[in-house]
């Protein structure tokens, strides 16, 4: 290994650790010395220095000036580092916090570390182009580690903080005295029966969009104006539906009651435009073969959608509607102005009377915390939450793993 | 006329009836799109008449009957900005990751992974986002109370990152794989190759994917409702990330449920204001989208 190598490798993994050093500290809201802090920052400084030189003096290839500027700048930062105070108190510019060194420390150590590394890989690779190459795809991996990373805290903190409040009770009871015993029982079932109506309605108008956009026209100004109508609703905040369910079902057809059927109807022009997309993509990739041979047999076109391109296609769109209903199921504010109540509603028994549903309960659960005593049963909700929603998606990747086999 | 030829005619005249009757399904996402609009007008007129453009200004104060939306307003461009800022750096790497470096087998693993943050429900980001992360900077920080922006753009942050992964990715999937290797062959290494040749090529398809992440962040309401803690007042100062505020999804869903008469149609105001908002984005992203079909077609 040759020096520039060992060098590239300390710079590395000292602005690692130092970064690591950083957040911990910021984590156990401890603070950092300032020798510590001048001192880590001065290693890396003198090593970008040896580096620096090495590279434009020994070895006369003229490309060390970027390390010598970078070793600088970090120098400089040591000097620094003295005079920012700890903790940084904002409030007489009025804002109201007080910022721990170790929360700069570890920011600028994590950034000047991946400028660090990103420098130093240049020599490695001979200053060739593939040493860029090497140092981006370096930066490639720490943005998935970063985007992994929330994925992982949030499963596991849910995970681990609702499994204690799980207990056969909670899973078959209604609530008691505002949700500090008892259970979910009906929200669960309220959530399954929500989800289930709105796959009646949903299914029939979103496939039979599609297939007017897929198989009838594929160009014009109406299949323009549809097809925005589609990415328009697709894109509209969920509150919004929950408004116009409230001010078009609940006010107008429902007589201002909430009910099972008004949540539904919500729900089921929220998941339109995902049923549509999906169904529309289902439909498109079934070859174009298929249709023909099926015409010039004399069938007819509703003939040929009828037997030749939605069975094959049937996969695909059952896919889309379950992804739909997944997003459906954890929806709550198209459902709390038009569907569901906390408590008293019990299980559902019509159309026509209000459901609990889990994401409402663990909303009112939420706004009990510090008045009552309902943090565990909170975290046990959204737990339980979390898995018919990822178990709804779970059967629709393993749907479209099935179909992308078949074609 | 013969048997058979009336045979034919009833045929494609039922054929007819059918391609009608799909039509007439299809023609449902714009009858709902006018409805929504329509019915939010008509709650909202009372509001818009009584108080014209005073519903723009920054006074809230129900007990002196002022509805100034503004402060909602700008919470809720303001948290989307800082959404932005956490979503597309790391949204765009991941996104270049998946479609120009992983192997077939790491993406079909990850990709799914990914559809997991987007399964996660809003309103547990919430309750993650005030109980956790809240507390976490509070502590931290020394802040007045648990409740503040910079914790509604971190989880936002989170919560646009699968939208801007998958609209980017596919983005730069779409760009000809032929072109990719005209440049290999001619000696670029792939991060050249990604820098000069696809990313400039899906540029449209990526700010359609950025576009879109907004309009997710600027319509999300579980999620902010509880971790901004929906007080009716501007930041101060204005860029102040550590004070709380409120957005316009978090006024709806906080004031709905308790109030009545007058405030209500503000309400139904702001959820017009929000609506035309995110429709805009979706039409513009929209287009940029088809432009960057367009742009390939004829050379797949």
């Amino acid at each position: 290994m040759s020096l520039r190598k060992i060098i590239a490798l300390w710079i590395f993994i000292v602005s690692a650790g130092v970064a690591i050093y950083g957040f911990w500290n910021l984590y156990n809201q401890s603070e950092i010395g300032y020798w510590t802090m001048a001192g880590s920052l001065l290693l890396i400084s003198v090593v970008c220095y040896a580096s620096g030189i090495h590279h434009h003096i020994i070895s006369k290839r003229q490309k060390g000036l970027p390390m010598l500027v970078y070793g600088t700048f970090v120098l400089s930062a040591a000097a620094l580092s003295i005079y920012i105070p700890n903790p940084l108190d904002l409030r007489p510019w009025e804002i109201y916090v007080r910022i721990p060194n170790s929360f700069f420390f570890s920011l600028f150590m994590l950034l000047s570390g991946l400028f660090g590394a990103y420098l130093s890989f240049r020599p490695f690779y001979d200053y060739k182009k593939e040493g860029a190459q090497v140092g981006a795809y370096y930066v490639f991996y720490l943005t998935l580690l970063f985007t992994l990373f929330p994925l992982f805290l949030i499963i596991f903190n849910i995970v681990t903080r609702g499994m204690g409040g799980i207990t056969w009770e909670f899973l078959t009871q209604d609530i008691v005295s505002m949700g500090e015993e008892g259970g979910v029982f009906p929200a669960i079932l309220g959530t399954l029966a929500m989800i289930s109506l709105t796959a009646i309605i949903v299914l029939p108008l979103g496939v039979g969009t599609a297939i007017y956009l897929a198989e009838y026209a594929k160009k014009g100004l109406a299949v323009r104006v549809i097809r925005t109508a589609v990415n328009i609703l697709q894109g509209t905040p969920s509150i919004v539906h929950g408004l116009f369910g409230y001010a078009f079902f609940v006010l107008i057809l429902f007589d201002g009651k909430k009910c099972l059927l008004a949540g539904a109807l919500t729900l089921a022009i929220l998941t339109l435009p995902i049923v549509t997309r999906s169904a529309e993509e289902a439909l498109n990739s079934i070859p174009g073969e298929l249709r023909d041979a099926s015409l010039a047999l004399g069938a007819t076109k509703w003939q040929t959608i009828r037997k030749m391109v939605l069975p094959p296609s049937l996969p695909g769109i059952l896919t889309g509607t379950v992804l739909g209903l997944g997003r459906a199921a954890g929806e709550t504010a198209p459902i709390m102005f038009t569907a569901v109540y906390f408590s008293g509603a019990g299980t559902p028994s019509s159309l026509l009377k209000p459901v609990q549903a889990l994401p409402y309960h663990l909303l009112s659960l939420y706004r009990l915390v510090g008045y009552r005593d309902v943090e565990q049963q909170a975290w046990a909700t959204a737990l339980i939450l979390l898995m018919i929603v990822l178990g709804i998606n779970f059967i629709a990747i393993i749907l479209r793993e099935k179909y992308r086999q078949r074609f | 006329m013969p048997k058979e030829f009336e045979k034919v005619i009833s045929r494609s005249s039922k054929d007819k009836i059918v391609q009608a009757i799909f039509f007439g399904i299809a023609t449902f996402s714009v009858l709902i799109i006018s409805f929504i609009f329509i019915f939010l007008f008509i709650r909202a007129y009372p509001a818009i008449e009584e108080f014209g453009m005073g519903l723009l200004s920054s006074d809230w104060n129900v007990s002196r009957n002022e509805f100034g939306l503004f402060p909602a307003l700008y919470g809720s461009i303001f948290i989307a900005i800082g959404a932005l800022l956490v979503s597309v750096p790391l949204g765009l790497g991941v996104a270049i990751y998946l479609s120009e470096i992983a192997s077939n087998k790491i993406r079909m693993i990850l990709k799914p992974i990914i559809e997991l943050l987007a399964g996660i429900p809003s309103i547990v980001y919430g309750f993650i986002g005030a109980i956790l992360l809240g507390r976490f900077l509070y502590d931290t920080f020394a802040m007045r109370g648990v409740n503040s922006f910079l914790a509604a753009m971190l989880i936002l942050g989170i919560m646009a990152l699968p939208i801007i992964i998958s609209l980017s990715d596919d983005a730069m999937k779409s760009v000809p794989k032929d072109m990719k290797d005209a440049s290999l062959a001619l000696g670029a290494t792939k991060w050249q190759t990604i820098r000069k040749v696809t990313i400039p090529g899906a540029i449209s398809g990526i700010s359609s994917a950025v576009i879109m992440g907004m309009g997710r962040a600027i319509g999300e309401t579980m999620a902010v409702m509880l971790i901004i803690g929906s007080v009716m007042k501007m930041p101060v100062p204005f860029f102040n990330i550590f004070d709380t505020g409120n957005t316009l999804t978090a006024l709806i869903a906080v004031h709905m449920g308790e109030s009545h008469g007058i405030i209500i149609s503000v309400l139904f105001t702001a959820g017009i204001m929000l609506f035309t908002i995110v429709a805009i984005m979706s039409i513009i992203s929209d287009i940029l989208q088809t432009r960057t079909k367009e742009k390939f077609e004829g050379k797949r």
